[in-house]
């Protein structure tokens, strides 16, 4: 199995952490309506929309957007969490999505919706021209939701003026406390547009 | 990789690029308020003298958060002590916005850039921890305030 498919989704199982998700295809898009549901004893912060800035300043957040890497042995990883940093500069914010706050026994709903053709992405990296892609078959779908547990390495979360009810999470390492809960779909019959450029695949692992 | 020694135009050593109208103007004013401090007129010395160049461009393309980042010409360069140009890509325009609290206006996320930068085309910048392989590169922490 790639290294960038080694979330330790036992861990996921440790925090009884329950990701439900049942994709399905709409029009010319990929849905992946989601439930996430803390069983555990304590809090967690689950990654739910990356913050965005329109052209006339103002900032919302966007709950439907994805990072989408294609990682070894044909496994997609898509899905709301801390994409990997780019290995060819240094940027200067760490592009961390917005969290809500779960309490053990409480849920959470979410959605994806991906326009088709699949295309690797992340908020550190735009577009290419679409010569600057490979298209490549793949055969599953790893749908991954990243989060935090209160109280490890730290944590702080402040809450969003802009999105009363989501949180900016910090720890003394951010990106490495990050851990992840997963779901895998095998497919048929799909592609997605690789990048050709410096993209990042790997993952921090916990 | 290539060896040969990088040529440096002697009077080119901090360029901004002028892709459209009112870009370039912003980024210097935001060196202009940089040099007027002690620590800023420093870092730009330090730049001149580091033998190596810095081109000021905006991003090819927005993102969405709007970001910035410091980018070698050569990533191995970068930090294995031989030092590489390298350009700076941002556009005081987005700064600040309120998907980045922590970043308080241009000049101090382009003075931040520049001490990036610095390390770049000194060799020195540090790898990434968290990236396997090459010159994975440090991502900022607290932000430095050039006027202090």
């Amino acid at each position: 199995m790639s290294a960038a498919l080694q979330f330790p989704d036992t861990q996921a199982a440790q925090d009884a952490l329950v990701l439900t998700c049942r994709p399905a295809k709409s029009g010319n898009n990929l849905c992946f309506p989601y439930t996430l549901e803390n069983r555990g004893h304590g809090i967690v912060y689950a990654m739910h929309a990356m913050p965005s800035i329109a052209a006339n300043g103002d900032a919302s957040a966007q709950e439907g957007g994805a990072v989408v890497i294609l990682a070894g042995e044909g496994n997609v990883v898509l899905g709301k969490f801390a994409a990997p940093l780019p290995t060819d500069r240094q940027v200067a914010v760490p592009a961390v999505p917005l969290a809500k706050r779960l309490v053990p026994g409480g849920r959470i709903e979410g959605l994806i919706e991906i326009a088709l053709p699949l295309a690797e992405t992340s908020p550190y990296f735009a577009d290419l021209p679409l010569r600057q892609y490979e298209m490549i078959d793949f055969d599953a779908v790893v749908f991954t939701i990243g989060y935090w547990v209160d109280g490890v390495d730290g944590l702080a979360a402040a809450p969003v003026d802009y999105a009363p009810d989501l949180f900016v999470v910090a720890t003394r390492k951010t990106l490495r406390s990050v851990r992840h809960v997963t779901q895998r779909f095998p497919t048929k019959a799909l592609q997605i547009f690789k990048r050709l450029d410096a993209f990042p695949r790997r993952l921090p692992q916990n | 990789m290539n060896d040969a020694p990088e040529k440096r135009s002697p009077n080119a050593w901090l360029r901004v690029a002028t892709p459209e109208a009112g870009y370039a103007d912003c980024v210097v004013a935001d060196i202009g308020r940089i040099v007027r401090s002690k620590a800023g007129r420093s870092l730009i010395e330090q730049i001149r003298d580091s033998g190596h160049d810095v081109l000021i461009e905006m991003p090819p393309a927005p993102l969405d958060p709007p970001n910035a980042w410091v980018q070698p010409r050569d990533l191995a360069s970068a930090v294995n002590g031989r030092g590489t140009d390298c350009s700076v890509f941002y556009d005081p325009r987005q700064w600040p916005n309120a998907a980045s609290a922590a970043v308080k206006s241009s000049d101090i996320l382009l003075y931040n850039l520049l001490l990036l930068a610095l390390a770049q085309l000194r060799g020195t910048a540090v790898a990434q921890p968290d990236q396997d392989g090459a010159a994975g590169l440090t991502q900022l922490g607290a932000l430095q305030d050039f006027r202090t």
